[in-house]
């Protein structure tokens, strides 16, 4: 994180004005999904897409968010020793980028934070145990200094529960 | 220290060009790290990065969940709600 004062941005869901096909994050995969097929998972309800802006325009990031369950027995054993021996609802933290123009400013955490907080306002809706991503290997440290922790036979897929997420941030956040 | 081993998956899992000094700490981090993760993630399996992180909270010993509450609290001032 940098100690550069970031302001005058705002998450929007994708809608048609945002320009997609000025994003680039650098990585074709991400580009491609977010250029080409991000809209259609919206129309069928298979992902939320959300997008960081400060124009209402301009791309500087999004993440998609989908709901997914969890296998208890994958989880740590301190961690199933809490759950009922069903499939877990929680919540997939699918796709994250941030526009190349945009990187290096602390703005992954941005984007991370807002993914958060609208997993937790979902999850008191629809319940939700925690947030599952499954991380390249260049962000595996990211999330772990993020507070989710790795599945023991799946290092690269970490979950952070909504409890844990929502204990930190109680008293910083705007609307409990 | 010119000849100091570096585990073949530590070169090619980073990119950035790495300091013999930083290979003296990725070594004790990846020996930490032993402890600390899962029994499934080899500590040769650590990154340049993830090493750091291990580090980091070796050497600058935080509370629990710091980070992610600066980076909160930074996410409020970005969109105005600070």
């Amino acid at each position: 994180m940098t100690g550069a004062r970031l302001t005058g941005f705002r998450f929007e869901p994708l809608n048609p004005l945002h320009d997609k096909a000025g994003f680039q994050c650098g990585q074709p995969e991400l580009d491609g999904y977010f250029q080409r097929q991000a809209r259609q998972d919206v129309s069928r309800d298979l992902a939320r897409v959300y997008v960081l802006t400060r124009d209402g325009k301009n791309v500087d990031g999004f993440y998609t968010l989908s709901a997914i369950s969890v296998d208890p027995t994958k989880l740590p054993p301190q961690t199933v020793r809490k759950l009922p021996n069903i499939a877990i609802p929680a919540t997939l933290l699918g796709r994250m980028a941030v526009d190349k123009r945009m990187q290096g400013i602390g703005l992954g955490n941005v984007v991370l934070m807002n993914a958060l907080r609208m997993a937790l306002d979902g999850s008191r809706i629809v319940g939700s145990w925690a947030v599952i991503v499954d991380a390249k290997p260049d962000a595996l440290a990211f999330y772990m200094k993020n507070e989710f922790q790795p599945f023991p036979d799946q290092p690269s897929r970490l979950f952070l529960t909504m409890a844990h997420f929502a204990q930190l941030v109680s008293g910083l956040s705007i609307a409990e | 220290m010119a000849t100091h081993p570096v585990h073949p998956q530590i070169e090619s899992l980073d990119q950035r060009p790495v300091s013999l000094s930083e290979v003296d700490d990725i070594e004790r981090a990846a020996e930490r790290a032993c402890f600390t993760n899962p029994p499934s993630i080899e500590p040769w399996m650590l990154t340049v990065a993830d090493a750091e992180v291990v580090i980091d909270s070796w050497e600058n010993p935080r509370k629990p969940g710091a980070h992610l509450k600066a980076a909160y609290a930074h996410y409020l001032e970005a969109i105005g709600q600070r």
